[in-house]
């Protein structure tokens, strides 16, 4: 009786953390990207929106998850916003908001976004100069 | 009469060349070995031919800085090692023949190419073997080329790093025709490229998009097979591309089209084949496009144009075995059916003119419940589906009673 309490109770503690919204992977050369359409390929430039209900919406560049955001009129404040770190893209995702973000014509992103996100910014400091950089960050995104 | 005056005009031609070539350029013959083109090409004169003889070159960022004519004796190899470019052509009138270029460097930051033309006119490259390249021929800011003929792989096992068999940025009057392209991103790749034009390639198997248009204006491509790639062909936010007499074929998976279109305008899809792919016309925010006198044979579904499309006219297409004919997002149509071939068609032709008395609605019940809700598909082909499917016929309701075809054709178009 005591076990059955117990397991029950640990499997609602189970499906709640199940349905906590949160960071998706991204299935590279098969998902989607939300707004341009083109198969997700590059990790470097790779990006996520989850929104409040959880559903996560991927993109293959920062700047189509900015025309997104802006397409869709979404309040920024309600959604989590994940980018790839450019120096480690097989690592955890970085939040868009906390990240360091360049901007470089030799940053060549699927669209043409030319955004690069850097969890450091020493990281992005060191790089800065041999791509000929300029820093940005998420709110100065056309 | 006149064929005695041809004969003659070749003949001072010939002799004309004959007496001038000698002077002015000379054919040096390559031995292989390591760093022996760059040596060959350094010590050349413009104008001059290097004749690779068969064997293998060791070489890195070759770079051809004036007028030569490289050929290659039975496809002579010149390895890049994984390092850098390997060929870099950087002057006017250069012309590559009959290598195997292999084994360019591999670089996030760098688009490393087997042939790299960069601020050039007028170069060919023809009949080469590009052989497990980060990029095949890579067309920087450069004009009046032909790459023609050229046999374009790579292997399989990179794919997500790989890049484009033949990548073009700022060019303009290209010549892209009858390459075989396999196991690149994307097949072929333009990106701000004007008044170029794409023929009887061969793209098949790569990793993403068989062809793959970004900003390009004014282009065409016609007589192309493109099969069984990641996800089709992709043309995107581009204006006046002409699509006529290609082959799109065996593009499946969830998110595969055989042609995406995005953003574009006034552009013509005629003549073409689409046969068993999972989509085979994708169309989102596209204006004034002309879809004439195609076959649409065994897709999924065969038109997905989404309710931002506006003003453009199918017409005169034979729809053959497709799971779904049309589907679209909403109930606005701003775009036109006309005299289309639909076999789903059942209305009847009692005067006889060959067009159906009745409309035609080619979007089903169910292509607008399963764009909704994706999961619903598992019930396709249910009984309760099809009594849905007709009842809808007959009290149409959720389908868009704006997308019909007036004049439906009774009998298959000869195309």
């Amino acid at each position: 009786m005591k076990n059955a309490l117990l397991f029950s109770s640990l499997l609602v503690v189970l499906l709640m953390g199940a349905c906590k919204p949160g960071f998706q992977p991204i299935d590279y050369g098969k998902d989607n990207c939300a707004h341009c359409k083109m198969t997700i390929m590059e990790k470097q430039y790779a990006s996520e929106l989850v929104d409040k209900k959880g559903k996560a919406f991927k993109f293959d560049d920062i700047v189509c998850m900015k025309d997104y955001v802006k397409e869709k009129n979404l309040t920024d404040d309600d959604l989590m916003l994940f980018v790839a770190n450019y120096k480690e893209p097989d690592s955890s995702f970085l939040d868009v908001r906390k990240a360091f973000l360049m901007y470089s014509e030799n940053f060549k992103s699927p669209m043409n976004g030319h955004v690069a996100a850097f969890s450091s910014e020493e990281q992005a400091t060191a790089i800065q100069q041999q791509i000929k950089g300029r820093k940005t960050d998420w709110n100065e995104l056309k | 009469m006149t064929k005695r005056f041809v004969i003659c005009g070749w003949c001072l031609l010939v002799l004309i060349l004959g007496s001038l070539s000698p002077a002015i350029s000379k054919t040096i013959r390559v031995q292989p070995g390591v760093g022996k083109l760059v040596e060959a090409v350094k010590a050349a004169a413009a104008n001059d031919t290097l004749l690779l003889l068969p064997g293998v070159y060791k070489e890195q960022d070759v770079f051809i800085g004036k007028k030569l004519t490289i050929l290659g004796q039975q496809f002579p190899v010149i390895d890049g090692g994984k390092k850098g470019h390997v060929i870099v052509i950087a002057a006017d009138s250069v012309t590559v023949d009959g290598l195997q270029v292999e084994h360019s460097g591999r670089s996030s930051l760098e688009d490393y190419a087997g042939i790299r033309i960069q601020n050039a006119r007028f170069a060919t490259v023809r009949n080469n073997k590009l052989f497990y390249n980060t990029y095949g021929v890579y067309l920087q800011n450069a004009s009046f080329c032909n790459v023609e003929g050229n046999e374009i792989k790579s292997d399989s096992k990179s794919e997500l790093t790989s890049g484009n068999g033949i990548h073009a940025w700022k060019c303009h009057d290209l010549m892209v025709r009858s390459n075989s392209i396999t196991g690149h991103r994307d097949g072929i790749y333009f990106e701000f490229v004007m008044k170029s034009h794409i023929i009887k390639n061969i793209s098949k198997k790569n990793v993403r998009y068989g062809l793959h248009f970004m900003f390009s204006n004014n282009d065409s491509y016609s007589e192309n097979h493109f099969e069984n790639n990641g996800a089709g062909v992709a043309v995107m936010y581009s204006k006046q591309v002409i699509m006529i007499n290609n082959v799109f074929r065996y593009n499946w998976g969830d998110a595969a089209y055989a042609i995406l279109l995005k953003e574009i305008s006034d552009s013509r899809i005629e003549h073409n084949l689409f046969q068993k792919n999972t989509v085979g016309l994708y169309m989102e925010s596209t204006t004034n496009i002309a879809v004439m006198r195609n076959q649409f044979i065994d897709n999924g579904w065969a038109i997905k144009v989404m309710a931002s499309c506006s003003g453009s006219d199918f017409m005169q297409n034979n729809f053959i075995s497709n799971s779904f004919d049309v589907a679209t997002n909403g109930t606005m149509m701003l775009n036109k059916f006309s005299r289309n071939y639909w076999d789903k068609y059942d209305g009847y032709d009692l005067d006889r003119n060959g067009i159906g008395d009745v409309p035609y609605y080619p979007v089903s019940l169910y292509a607008v419940l399963t764009e909704q809700i994706p999961t619903a598909m598992i019930l396709y082909r249910s009984f309760l589906t099809n009594v849905m499917d007709q009842v809808e016929k007959v009290m149409p309701s959720i389908t868009p009673d704006m997308l019909k075809d007036d004049e439906p054709r009774m009998k298959k178009w000869k195309l």
